[in-house]
């Protein structure tokens, strides 16, 4: 079953959910089990900084958020990678805690909206992560207007074409172009407004 | 769409090359050009890689066996995930709003029950009290052998699903909330320890995880 499939019947699943049946909701809970999973895979990578109690307790913040938003779910992809990027903000926003280091641009994964741009940060990694670590890439991406990271996430993630991205959505392929160039423009300087970064 | 922003979008969807026309003119003449190029395919390989790690964790979590570890989390997540309005870490609890709510919920289920003091671990067997619409509490209720299930009464609409939560009577801490729950019936998990006085409380929420209608009860249990 290729990805978009599985988002669809997901989809069906999510709508049993909210729609309070109980067999539904106990096999949703059981796909959350990712969350834990999710989280302890990205704390490897970032050589452990996050104690078990402290993923835990993340985790338990992810399910709350997850829950929050789980009338947003649309389907395009199965649900483990709908929580995905929650459980990165989280994670980023997790070390900023534990760092006690103000982020330039702080997401609550929730209803973050753009803000002002923020002051550069040269040549550090913020909350302790490397400054090319994905998070920083997730938390960037939520800056952007819902229609361009939907756009982007299906270019770059999904490797949809922009055909297959229009087909999708229901725009034309010269609006996802659009909404794709502009978003990737956004993204680039929010990218740089944390990090110095050499370009060619 | 400019005509600049217009090749750029081409250019970095792959649709155009750097050595086709219009792109290849454009981009010896403008330095410019070639700088906004370069920054973008820059922010693109870091997009690119932050889609490989999730395409990488998320395959490498697939299979995995669940831990020890990994049940205890998904244990006090059922307690907490269907209700985001109770969602808390357990063990980070701030205990002031939440004594301050329970002394609320039980002044009020002690006016409603015409019982003028807290629950004595020898008082007899009392009613069910209810606030809000028909839920009826079942058991346990009063001193009892043991808590085994925790029952109730109510119908529950479409969308609408049970809460129940514990509290430490003596301390009046609370103990665990269970997920949503779609029969008048829940027992805990075996890893929560009851204490001797127990208070419960079950809620009757809306798909929107609103409350809509409450009943609590007390139980206490022989040491």
């Amino acid at each position: 079953m290729n990805e978009h499939a599985e988002g669809q019947r997901d989809r069906e699943l999510v709508g049993q959910v909210l729609a309070g049946e109980n067999a539904a909701t106990q096999e949703f809970v059981e796909r959350m089990r990712c969350v834990p999973r999710i989280l302890a895979a990205k704390n490897a990578r970032s050589g452990r900084p996050l104690s078990h109690d402290d993923l835990a307790d993340l985790a338990q913040e992810v399910f709350s958020i997850v829950w929050r938003k789980l009338s947003e779910f649309r389907g395009e992809a199965r649900i483990e990678a709908w929580v995905y990027p929650f459980c990165q903000l989280q994670y980023m926003n997790a070390l900023r805690r534990n760092t006690r280091r103000p982020a330039p641009f702080e997401v609550d994964g929730e209803d973050a909206e753009p803000d002002a741009a923020g002051t550069a940060v040269r040549g550090e990694g913020p909350e302790g992560l490397d400054p090319l670590d994905a998070t920083h890439v997730h938390a960037a991406l939520e800056r952007l207007s819902e229609a361009e990271k939907e756009v982007i996430r299906m270019k770059q993630f999904d490797d949809l074409t922009f055909d297959e991205i229009a087909a999708r959505t229901g725009i034309s392929v010269n609006t996802a172009k659009t909404r794709y160039y502009r978003g990737l423009v956004r993204l680039r300087d929010l990218l740089a407004l944390r990090f110095s970064e050499e370009v060619a | 769409m400019s005509e600049r922003d217009d090749v750029l979008a081409r250019l970095l969807s792959g649709e155009l090359s750097a050595e086709e026309e219009p792109a290849r003119s454009m981009l010896e003449r403008s330095r410019e050009l070639r700088s906004e190029l370069a920054s973008l395919r820059a922010a693109i390989d870091r997009v690119d890689a932050a889609a490989r790690e999730e395409h990488e964790i998320l395959e490498e979590i697939s299979d995995l066996a669940p831990t020890p570890e990994e049940d205890r989390v998904m244990e006090r997540a059922r307690a907490t995930f269907v209700t985001p309005r109770t969602a808390r870490p357990i063990g980070s609890i701030s205990l002031l709003p939440i004594g301050m709510a329970a002394a609320v919920l039980l002044a009020i289920g002690l006016w409603l029950g015409g019982i003028e003091s807290p629950a004595a671990p020898e008082a007899p067997e009392r009613a069910p009290r209810v606030l809000g619409s028909t839920i009826v509490l079942l058991a346990p209720l009063g001193p009892v052998a043991d808590y085994d299930e925790f029952r109730w009464e109510f119908t529950l609409r479409r969308g609408q699903a049970f809460e129940v939560t514990l509290w430490d009577d003596e301390t009046g801490q609370e103990i665990t909330t269970s997920p949503r729950v779609f029969e008048p019936r829940w027992s805990p998990p075996v890893v929560f320890e009851l204490p001797q006085r127990l208070r419960w409380e079950v809620h009757v929420l809306d798909s929107w995880g609103n409350p809509v209608s409450s009943g609590v009860g007390e139980a206490s249990r022989a040491r």
